[in-house]
């Protein structure tokens, strides 16, 4: 989409935005607001995996079915049979959705597990990455369900 | 907050040549700059551990970038193979250009 046409569409979705404040239903900025959102999601995991598509196995990623409280979310990242070079975690459903990235060097890692504390807005997938020492991806993925949000 | 930037970090005991867990926390407020302050209405400047770096006897083992996502006194767990004695030297630094050492013997057996 060109500047002036982005312009044009913009004013467009403001007039339609005040429409619907009006008409009292506000569904048509929430699924703005989640394409937006996904495109977010999309550009950080096209910038660190290049496009690929991570290969089976690799690495688990252990994180709660449910958290209860968002503000604090155990996450550990358990490489299987992989020596990782570098590690990505990532919440979709977050305001910044990159939350860690993790250079090692595998000299005094080996395949030990890296484990943090994060925080998720609300419920969400969950990605762990890794390359390994050979530059093969591998992902894992999972849904933690958020009972009270993490970012207010 | 006199106490942003007291760290933690626990080395469990090991026998030579296995992992050994590290354990690590660092206090600090890690404020995402996106939550409002009750009492003013402002926006709670952004101010969170951007990175930190883990060296074993001056050998650069992980490089974490952080971001403010992380929870409250952000907490990183790690392991390092224990092949020898050495220090373990953690380097925390803020986005507001802060940094925080600490370090920790590791003692194989």
């Amino acid at each position: 989409m060109g500047r002036m046409q982005r312009r044009e569409f913009m004013k467009m979705a403001g007039l339609a935005g005040a429409a619907v404040a009006f008409s009292g239903v506000p569904s048509a900025m929430a699924a703005d607001e989640a394409a937006e959102q996904k495109a977010k999601v999309d550009a950080t995991i096209k910038q660190i995996t290049g496009g690929k598509e991570p290969g089976k196995g690799g690495l688990e990623l252990k994180a709660p079915t449910i958290a209860e409280n968002g503000a604090v979310v155990p996450v550990t990242i358990q490489p299987k049979g992989i020596v990782p070079g570098r590690l990505f975690l990532i919440v979709d459903e977050n305001p910044i959705p990159l939350i860690l990235d993790v250079k090692v060097s595998p000299k005094y890692s080996g395949d030990g597990a890296i484990s943090s504390r994060i925080r998720m807005r609300k419920t969400s997938t969950v990605r762990a990455y890794a390359f390994d020492s050979k530059g093969s991806l591998y992902g894992d993925f999972k849904t933690v369900k958020v009972t009270i949000g993490g970012c207010g | 907050m006199a106490d942003i930037g007291k760290a933690i970090i626990r080395v469990p005991k090991a026998a030579c040549g296995e992992m050994v867990e590290v354990k690590s926390l660092i206090t600090h407020p890690n404020d995402t700059g996106l939550v409002k302050d009750e009492k003013t209405g402002q926006l709670i400047p952004a101010h969170y551990v951007s990175s930190c770096k883990v060296e074993f006897n001056g050998e650069t083992v992980y490089e974490f970038s952080m971001g403010p996502s992380v929870s409250k006194d952000p907490y990183l767990a790690f392991s390092i193979k224990a092949d020898k004695a050495g220090t373990l030297k953690m380097t925390w630094k803020d986005n507001k250009g802060e940094v925080f050492e600490q370090s920790a013997d590791i003692n194989p057996v």
